[in-house]
C-alpha cells in the first residue's frame, strides 16, 4: 500500500502556479513597489558583502601578518602621564611608582598590573588608568586620609610611624605635611600581623575615626592634648581609651553610636573646673552612660601617705555643686549638660 | 512595523465590485481591521477575469485606496476565488490499520489522506481546496484517529477544482501589484465562516452567497464543509431580467431592482404602478409593481432551485438544522429569505457578521472579505501553534517507503 501511495500521480494545486509575472504586466504602482523591494534587497546584499569582505580582509591580514594589525596602535610610545589625585600624592610619585619604560607603547601597557602597582601603596584607595590616544596615560587616584599614627617595627628594621585610615588600612604615608602628622594621636594596643606582606585592616577604626572627628570638631583644645588611643578594651568591652596630656585615661563607650554626648560630658567636666592642674584626674569613664561619670583623681601630695597610690576609687556621689557655671558660649557641647548632676571630688 | 506584526490584505475581485480590507496581524494571534478600499469592478464576468488590464486597474485602485486608508503596505494577500468554472467532487479512501495492535499511527493517517486526495483531474484543472470530512474508524466518526484502536480507517475529501488559466489570471492580477498571494480561498467558504457560528456548522447549515455575477454556496455538516459550488448567476441577472422584461437600460433596471425588487411576491393589485425615477422629469415612466416583483422573485426562486438541484442528495433538510443563511449583496433583496425557506423547506435568515465587526463593515456584501481576514488570522495562529508540534518525521516516512 505504501509503495502504491508513493507512486500516486501528483495532483496539481493552485500553489503550482508561477506567481512571478513579467515587468510589463505590472501596474505602475506594482513596478514602484518592485523597485523599492529590489533596492532594499540590493542594499542589504551590498551591506552583507561589505561586512563579509571586511571580515575576509581582516582574517587574511591576521593570518599573514598579525603584527601589522597591532603595529599602528603600538607604534606610539607613552609620552605623558597625566596624574590627578584628591590627596597629597603628586605626579612624581605616580611616575616613580608606575616606573614605565620610555619606549613602551600605549597599547602595550598592562593597565591592570599598573593599577595593582599603585594600589600596593595603602595610601591609594582607588586608581583608574585610562589610555588617552595617541600618547597619554591618564591616572586618576583617590587617596585615604590618615586618622591615627601607629608605631611599628617590621622585622629587624627600625621602628617607624605608619598611618592608619578610617577603614583600618595602615600604610606608610607619603607627601604629608609633618606638622599635620604630628597632631595625630598614636594608636596603641593593637596586634598587627602581616598577611602576604601587608597588614590586614584594623577592626574598630571606623568608631575611632568617628570619635576623633567629633572631638576634633567640638573640643579642639582638649583634642590637641590627646596622645594615644588604645583599643585594648575595644574587642571585649567596646571601649576606646584615650590618654591625653591632662588626663591619664579617658574611656569612651561605643555602645551608643553618637560620641557627641560623651564628648560634651568630657568638655563639661573639664570646663566646670573639676579637673585642674593641681588636681589632675587619673581617669574619666564616659562609657558608663547616663548622667553619671566616674572620675578618679590623683591624691594630693599631703594625702598620699594615707591612701594607697594607684588605687582608683569611683567618684559617683551626689553633687556638691548645685550652681552650674555661667557660660559665655552656649553653643559648646557641654552646655547641654548644664543642669545635670556632676561627680564630686574625692580626696 | 515590528517583526511580529504583519499586514494582510483580503481581496475579493467580484463581478460588480472589488473589495479590499487590510488587517493588522499582531503576534499571529489578534487581528485589527485598519484599512478598507472599494472600487467598481471592470473586466470581470461571472467571477472570471476577462480583461486583464481593466481588472488590474480596478483591483489596484482598491488596493491603493485601502493602503492609503490604513497608512501601511500590504505584506501578503488572501484572495477570494469565485467563478462559474469552479467545480467539486467527493472522493474517499480507506486503509487497514497497519500496526499489529491495531492502533492508528500517523503513517496510517498520512496514507489514507494521500490516497483520498490523489484523484486525477482533467487536463487544465487544478485543485483549489481539499476539504476533509471527519475520519471514520470502523464506521464511527472521529475527529482525530491517531492512537485510537480500530481496523479500518476511512476518510473523504471534497475537492474543489477550477480552470488553471482562470485561477492564474486571478492571481496575476494581484501579482501585478507586486504583492504575493498567501492563500486562495473559496469565496463561499470565506463568507460561510463569518456569517455562521461553529454551532451552526456543527448542526448543519447551508450558506448561499449571492453576489453580482455568481452565487456561491457551501453546505456544512458536522462542523465542516460537505459540499460547495458556484452558479454563474447572480444579482446582475436580476437586473438583466428587468431590463429585458420591461425594456429598460441596465442602469434603469438596476435602479428598479434596488427600489422595488423582491424575493417573493407581495403585490396583488395588477394596476399598482411605481415610477422609475419619481422626479416627474422627462423620461420618467411608470411600471407595474407586480411585474417587477414577478421578474425578480422568479429569478431568485430559480437560483435557489438550481442550488438545491446541485446539492442533490447531499442536502437533507433534517440534517440542516441551522437552516439556510443568505449573504452577499443580493441578499439585501426584501423577501429573499422567505423565498429560500419555501424552496429548501427549512428556516432561512440573512447572515450577519459577528457583533465585534465595525457597523460600517457589517453589510452582507463584505462578508467574503471579512471571512478572508478570519482565514488569515486562523492560518497564522495555526502556524504559530504548530511551531513546536510533532510532525511525521523523516524516519516515519522512511519506514513508510520501506
Amino acid at each position: 500500500m505504501s509503495t502504491h501511495v508513493n507512486t500516486l500521480p501528483p495532483v496539481r494545486n493552485w500553489r503550482d502556479i508561477q506567481q512571478s509575472i513579467p515587468l510589463g504586466v505590472m501596474s505602475s504602482e506594482g513596478r514602484k513597489r518592485l523597485q523599492v523591494a529590489t533596492a532594499k534587497t540590493v542594499g542589504v546584499l551590498f551591506a552583507l558583502g561589505l561586512v563579509g569582505w571586511g571580515l575576509y580582509e581582516g582574517l587574511q591580514l591576521w593570518e599573514q601578518n598579525p603584527m601589522a594589525i597591532q603595529s599602528p596602535v603600538k607604534s606610539a610610545p607613552v609620552k605623558f602621564v597625566e596624574a590627578r589625585s584628591d590627596g597629597v600624592l603628586d605626579h612624581g610619585w605616580v611616575t616613580r611608582t608606575l616606573a614605565l619604560s620610555k619606549t613602551v607603547g600605549l597599547m602595550e601597557l598592562d593597565l591592570y598590573a599598573l593599577r595593582n602597582r599603585l594600589l600596593e601603596s595603602g595610601q591609594v584607595r582607588t586608581a583608574v588608568l585610562t589610555r588617552k590616544f595617541p600618547e597619554t596615560l591618564v591616572v586618576i587616584i583617590e587617596e585615604r586620609s590618615p586618622v591615627l599614627r601607629l608605631r611599628a617595627q617590621v622585622g629587624s628594621a627600625q621602628a617607624k610611624d605608619w598611618l592608619v585610615a578610617r577603614d583600618g588600612v595602615s600604610y606608610e604615608g607619603v607627601g604629608y605635611d609633618a606638622t599635620l602628622l604630628a597632631t595625630l594621636p598614636y594608636l596603641a594596643d593593637v596586634s598587627l600581623r602581616r598577611v602576604q606582606g601587608r597588614f590586614p585592616p584594623i577592626k574598630g577604626m571606623e568608631k575611632v575615626a568617628d570619635l576623633l572627628s567629633t572631638a576634633h570638631a567640638n573640643i579642639p583644645e582638649l583634642y590637641r592634648g590627646w596622645q594615644v588611643v588604645s583599643l585594648a578594651r575595644f574587642a571585649l568591652d567596646g571601649e576606646i581609651v584615650v590618654r591625653s596630656n591632662d588626663i591619664k585615661e579617658i574611656t569612651f563607650g561605643t555602645r551608643e553610636s553618637d560620641f557627641f554626648k560623651q564628648v560634651a560630658q568630657l568638655d563639661l567636666i573639664v570646663e566646670t573646673g573639676h579637673v585642674q592642674a593641681d588636681h589632675p584626674a587619673l581617669s574619666i569613664n564616659l562609657a558608663v552612660g547616663g548622667s553619671q561619670v566616674p572620675v578618679v583623681f590623683e591624691k594630693p601630695a599631703a594625702a598620699a601617705t594615707t591612701t594607697t597610690p594607684g588605687i582608683k576609687t569611683n567618684a559617683i556621689t551626689r553633687p556638691a555643686v548645685s550652681s552650674p557655671a555661667v557660660r559665655a558660649e552656649p553653643q559648646r557641647p557641654s552646655a547641654i549638660f548644664s543642669t545635670l548632676y556632676f561627680p564630686s571630688r574625692e580626696f | 512595523m515590528s517583526s511580529k506584526t504583519k499586514y494582510i490584505g483580503a481581496v475579493e475581485v467580484g463581478t460588480s465590485k472589488v473589495t479590499v480590507m487590510i488587517g493588522e496581524l499582531s503576534q499571529g494571534r489578534s487581528l485589527s481591521i485598519i484599512g478598507f478600499g472599494e472600487c467598481q469592478s471592470r473586466g470581470v464576468l461571472k467571477g472570471a477575469v476577462m480583461d486583464f488590464r481593466s481588472a488590474s486597474d480596478a483591483t489596484h485602485s482598491a488596493l491603493l485606496a485601502a493602503e492609503s486608508n490604513a497608512g501601511v503596505r500590504i505584506d501578503e494577500v488572501y484572495l477570494a476565488q469565485a467563478g462559474g468554472h469552479l467545480d467539486g467532487f467527493y472522493n474517499e479512501a480507506g486503509v487497514s490499520v497497519s500496526s499489529a495492535d491495531n492502533m492508528v499511527s500517523a503513517v496510517d493517517i498520512d496514507t489514507v489522506t494521500r490516497i483520498a486526495k490523489s484523484k486525477a483531474l482533467p487536463e487544465g484543472r487544478m485543485v483549489v481546496h481539499n476539504i476533509r470530512r471527519p475520519f471514520r474508524l470502523d464506521g464511527r466518526l472521529v475527529p482525530d484517529p491517531e492512537h485510537l484502536v480500530g481496523q479500518r480507517l476511512e476518510v473523504g475529501y471534497w475537492t474543489v477544482h477550477g480552470q488553471e488559466n482562470k485561477i492564474a489570471d486571478n492571481i496575476h492580477v494581484i501579482r501585478g501589484f507586486n504583492v504575493p498571494v498567501a492563500e486562495l480561498i473559496l469565496a463561499s467558504l470565506a463568507s460561510g465562516t463569518i456569517v455562521t457560528s461553529a454551532e451552526d456548522r456543527q448542526n448543519g447549515v447551508l450558506v448561499i452567497d449571492i453576489g453580482g455575477g455568481t452565487t456561491d454556496y457551501a453546505l456544512y455538516h458536522d462542523g465542516c464543509a460537505y459540499m460547495t459550488g458556484v452558479l454563474p448567476v447572480g444579482g446582475s441577472h436580476l437586473t438583466n431580467d428587468l431590463s429585458l422584461g420591461l425594456r429598460l437600460t441596465e442602469g434603469q433596471g438596476e435602479k428598479l431592482k434596488l427600489r422595488f425588487g423582491r424575493g417573493t411576491m407581495t403585490a396583488r393589485d395588477k394596476s399598482e404602478k411605481v415610477w422609475l425615477n419619481g422626479d416627474f422629469a422627462i423620461g420618467d415612466r411608470q411600471f407595474p409593481r407586480q411585474a417587477i416583483e414577478q421578474i425578480t422573485s422568479a429569478r431568485v426562486w430559480e437560483i435557489f432551485e438550481v442550488v438545491k438541484k446541485r446539492l442533490g442528495a447531499g442536502f437533507v433538510p433534517d440534517r440542516t438544522a441551522a437552516g439556510v443563511v443568505l449573504t452577499g449583496g443580493t441578499s439585501k433583496l426584501p423577501g429573499i429569505a422567505e423565498a429560500a425557506a419555501k424552496v429548501f423547506g427549512i428556516s432561512a435568515r440573512l447572515g450577519e457578521a459577528p457583533g465585534y465587526i465595525n457597523e460600517n463593515l457589517r453589510d452582507p456584501g463584505y462578508s467574503t472579505a471579512l471571512g478572508l481576514l478570519y482565514f488569515g488570522l486562523n492560518s497564522s495562529a495555526e502556524a504559530a501553534a504548530s511551531g513546536g508540534r510533532r510532525r511525521t518525521g523523516f524516519l516515519s516516512r522512511l519506514f513508510a517507503k520501506a
